[in-house]
């Protein structure tokens, strides 16, 4: 498995990719890692009325002399960006060759070494019933081993459950910053609500939903018995033409439900399968420009 | 219950093999062909029913069932009749026009066809019908048959056709049917004639045939034209008398357009307006160069009551007869009697030569050459010999003094209105009769007047000179030239009918002496008339021109219509009485049959089935 995931070719194809980051957004890289929050920084923001307990050397005493008004200049606090990838390991996603869950692990493995090389912290919180073990934060492009070896072993299986596993997320966490959600999405919970809470609590969001070819075009005909690979659940079907066209505007309809919903939170949303290269997908993620400013 | 179809063995044989397969695809149904699909989460949108091993089975049980009720259909499963005999049934329909008259629902016909089917359905499998169409001639459409293709398509193929539905002639034929049928012993013989004619008294055949009279119709209104007749004139001048009637049978004032008309031109047009059962009639006078087809036809038909019914007597066909004159070449000396009496006709167009200024060539250019004593030989023409001369076509005996008639022929043209009682003559050369001659003036010494046919041409002689006898001086002179230019003229032909009645027998002159002529009808309708002696005659059937050549290459017509106030009294049909065949008809026991609600059951069941078990909806 750790030699499937990532293997040789995987780290050059990952090196080329933190080359084209860079030559894309280099106009951007110095401000890369800043984070919203105000503070005492080096670049003015603006002004407040002073208040007893502030920091006198941040008194604007030029403004004083000219309106005699105390005034404490604010500026951008500078921050490093933190990074969490919240991967689905759920069963679902280990279905197909390569599974859900390797190309999903891929492609957090890649996103978190261009964060990692344009020095911001990750973070990679595998879930499915609930929260997984969390890799905590870490810096520095020398870590990416670690996030290798954890991805590696991270275990694939049980139901999703999103919402269960943000609300962990979001009581362990301390800092805000970027939430990269890669799933395919089948959540007999509901996104909704746990998309909601991390972009109540702050964080930018990614949605990567990640499918396998057969469930974007199935072409089974005939008597069946479909076996669930999360749940086991076995369902005896005689797939018609009339089901398989149901099928597709139900997946249809889905997709694009979720779509609207992510642009609704302002959420990148992304769609891909798993025989689209995964470095494509990286760089469609760099096209829509939330993952690296 | 009794089963008409597949035996048991083969039901059991059909029902075991398919039984079999339906088990055997449940069975292999059963292992389903196992995927493993990463999440069934859009598939449960769409599979809304879940599996259930009761629903497969109950969906198994349904097909069973239904082939069950296929192959139970295939038996034919009726109920059984109580032990009632063989029927034997005949279906007479009556096809004269006035089963045309147009009623709510169709025609006469129709109701009487939808009546008759209704009839044939009351009849068992084993059971046997024969259709007649009746109308003045009798038509067999079928023979005795259980097959109910046969009897439908006879059914439909019945049209009405003709005049006079002559019921006794149908009733006799039946009874011929039944002799030669010979059904057997104990079975029930029943004839249904379908008419608008109230059953005659003697309608009845023996006792063990039962005659069902169904009458058609119900008071009906009807304007039609009862008579159209030419004849011929020469009052004034000569030509054609055209007679037109136009009657009323109706409760209620009529109002109509009279047209009578050539291809060519508007002989009259007359708006009439009838009482109640009231009659038009009206003479037209037609010159003699007015030939061909003349019809009548009544339009913008105005009914107090009702509609006109009866479209077939609202028109009227005839033929005006050709009375064109002919050349007649007269070789004599100086007869001023046989002159006179020729150029008084207005038929002849005289030429008068004596004997020297005779030639073949002459004689050609006349249709007839009358011959005064004398005998040129072979004349290419109709030819009159008077008092011939020896060497001449016709052998003489010697010359008598006062000969005694023993007998003339009143009944040949020649001779019609001719009376030759105490006729006088002083000499006489009597002619001897050949084979093939016909003698029509007898003596005791021999023919005073023969006709014989030589090829194309008709020959006379008279075996006495006219001036000879007191012949021109009577009466009767004038008369028999006239009958000899008729006669040799060809105007025989005019004196046939003008048009003849449906269902009579329209005679057709052709002097080429064949037995068969081809004529075609209305509605290219190819008609064959038969005959012998130079006539021919068919029966029509429908109202219209008949066209014919007689290889001439000129277009002649015969002409029919249907001048019958039998069929056109719709009114007075209409009181004769109503359907109670239907009646009778239901009395019989009639076998139930079930196989198409069996069929019918099967769909259900399978469209069931599909929706609950087969749709897409079932997982």
């Amino acid at each position: 498995m750790a030699e499937e995931l990532f293997d040789d070719e995987f780290l050059k194809r990952l090196e080329y990719l933190a080359i084209v980051s860079k030559r894309i957004f280099a106009g951007k890289l110095k401000a890369q890692t800043r984070a919203k929050k105000l503070g005492w920084g080096q670049e003015f923001a603006d002004h407040r009325e002073y208040a007893p307990g502030d920091d006198l050397r941040y008194l604007d005493w030029n403004l004083y002399g000219r309106v005699g008004e105390l005034v404490t200049k604010l500026f951008q606090e500078e921050e490093n960006l933190n990074v969490y990838f919240l991967l689905d390991l759920s069963g679902s996603m280990d279905f197909g060759t390569p599974s859900k869950a390797v190309f999903a692990k891929r492609v957090a493995a890649a996103l978190s070494y261009i964060a990692l090389a344009n020095l911001d912290s990750v973070s990679i919180v595998p879930f499915s019933s609930d929260l997984g073990q969390v890799m905590p934060l870490i810096r520095g492009k020398g870590q990416i081993l670690k996030i290798f070896s954890f991805l590696q072993d991270a275990p694939v299986g049980q139901k999703t459950d999103l919402q269960k596993a943000v609300s962990s997320f979001l009581r362990q966490i301390k800092g805000k910053g970027l939430a990269v959600v890669i799933s395919d999405f089948y959540d007999d919970h509901g996104y909704e609500q746990a998309m909601k809470a991390l972009s109540l609590y702050g964080f930018d969001m990614v949605a990567i939903q990640i499918h396998h070819p057969s469930e974007a075009e199935p072409k089974y005909r005939g008597a069946f018995s479909f076996s669930d690979a999360e749940t086991s659940r076995v369902h005896h079907v005689n797939i018609t033409g009339r089901i398989l066209k149901n099928y597709l505007e139900q997946y249809r309809r889905y997709n694009e439900d979720l779509r609207r919903f992510c642009l609704g939170l302002e959420c990148t949303y992304l769609y891909t399968h798993t025989k689209v290269p995964f470095e494509e997908v990286i760089l469609e993620t760099f096209r829509y420009g939330r993952f690296v400013k | 219950m009794i089963f008409a179809g597949i035996p048991f063995a083969t039901f059991l044989t059909l029902f075991g093999a398919g039984a079999g397969a339906i088990i055997l695809i449940y069975i292999l149904r059963l292992r389903r062909r196992g995927i493993r699909i990463s999440s069934d989460f859009i598939w449960r949108r769409v599979l809304t029913r879940q599996y259930s091993f009761l629903s497969e089975l109950i969906s198994l049980l349904v097909q069973i069932l239904i082939l069950f009720l296929i192959c139970l259909a295939l038996m034919d499963p009726r109920t059984e009749l109580p032990e009632i005999e063989r029927r034997f049934v005949i279906l007479a329909f009556d096809t004269s026009l006035s089963m045309a008259a147009k009623e709510p629902g169709g025609t006469r016909l129709d109701r009487a066809k939808r009546e008759a089917g209704k009839f044939l359905d009351h009849l068992g499998p084993d059971d046997e019908a024969m259709i007649l169409a009746v109308g003045r001639r009798l038509n067999a459409l079928t023979g005795f048959t259980s097959d109910r293709v046969i009897l439908d398509r006879a059914l439909k193929s019945l049209n009405v056709s003709g005049v006079d539905g002559d019921t006794d002639i149908a009733l006799a034929y039946a009874s011929d049917a039944f002799e030669f049928r010979d059904p057997p012993e104990g079975s029930a013989k029943r004839v249904v004639v379908f008419t608008d004619r109230p059953r005659p008294e003697n309608a009845k055949l023996d006792e063990t045939v039962l005659v069902d009279w169904a009458v058609i119709g119900s008071s009906a209104s009807n304007l039609a034209i009862t008579a159209f007749d030419v004849r011929q004139t020469f009052n004034q001048a000569p030509g054609n008398e055209v007679f037109v009637r136009v009657h009323n049978y109706s409760e209620g004032e009529a109002a109509a357009t009279l047209n009578v008309y050539t291809p060519e031109k508007l002989v009259g047009r007359e708006k009439i307006k009838l009482e109640p059962g009231g009659t038009f009639s009206k003479v037209y006078f037609l010159p003699i160069d007015v030939t061909g087809r003349l019809m009548a036809g009544l339009n913008d038909i105005l009914m107090q009551r009702g509609l006109d019914a009866l479209p077939y007597d609202d028109v009227a066909f005839a033929v005006l007869p050709s009375l064109k004159p002919i050349n007649v070449l007269l070789v004599s000396s100086g007869n001023r009697y046989l002159e006179s009496a020729l150029r008084m006709n207005p038929l002849v167009r005289l030429r008068v030569v004596p004997p020297s200024g005779y030639s073949n060539g002459l004689a050609a250019s006349n249709r007839v050459v009358i011959l005064d004593c004398v005998s040129p030989g072979d004349v290419p023409a109709h030819a009159v010999y008077i008092y011939p001369a020896s060497g001449g076509p016709f052998a003489l005996a010697p010359e008598i003094e006062k000969p005694v008639l023993t007998t003339w022929e009143g009944g040949h043209p020649l001779l019609r209105y001719v009376t030759l009682n105490d006729l006088e003559i002083a000499r006489a050369r009597p002619l001897k009769i050949k084979q093939g001659d016909d003698s029509l003036i007898e003596t005791f010494d021999g023919s005073l007047l023969l006709v014989r046919q030589e090829g194309r041409y008709k020959r006379v002689a008279l075996g006495f000179d006219l001036t000879k006898s007191d012949l021109p001086l009577r009466v009767a002179f004038p008369v028999f030239v006239h009958d000899l230019i008729w006669w040799l003229g060809g105007f025989e032909a005019s004196e046939l009918p003008s048009r003849t009645p449906l269902g009579e027998r329209a005679v057709i002159a052709a002097e080429d002496n064949r037995t068969e002529l081809e004529l075609t009808g209305p509605g290219e309708l190819q008609v064959m008339a038969a005959g012998s002696d130079g006539r021919v005659g068919f029966v029509p059937q429908v109202p219209g021109f008949y066209e014919y050549d007689l290889g001439d290459s000129v277009k002649r017509w015969s002409a029919a219509a249907l001048l019958n106030p039998n069929e056109s009294d719709l009114a007075e049909i209409a009181e004769a009485g109503s359907i109670d065949v239907l009646e009778k008809a239901r009395e019989m026991p009639a076998q139930r049959v079930f196989w198409h609600w069996l069929i019918l059951a099967a769909f259900v069941l399978a469209l069931i089935d599909w929706l609950l078990f087969q749709s897409g909806k079932l997982a």
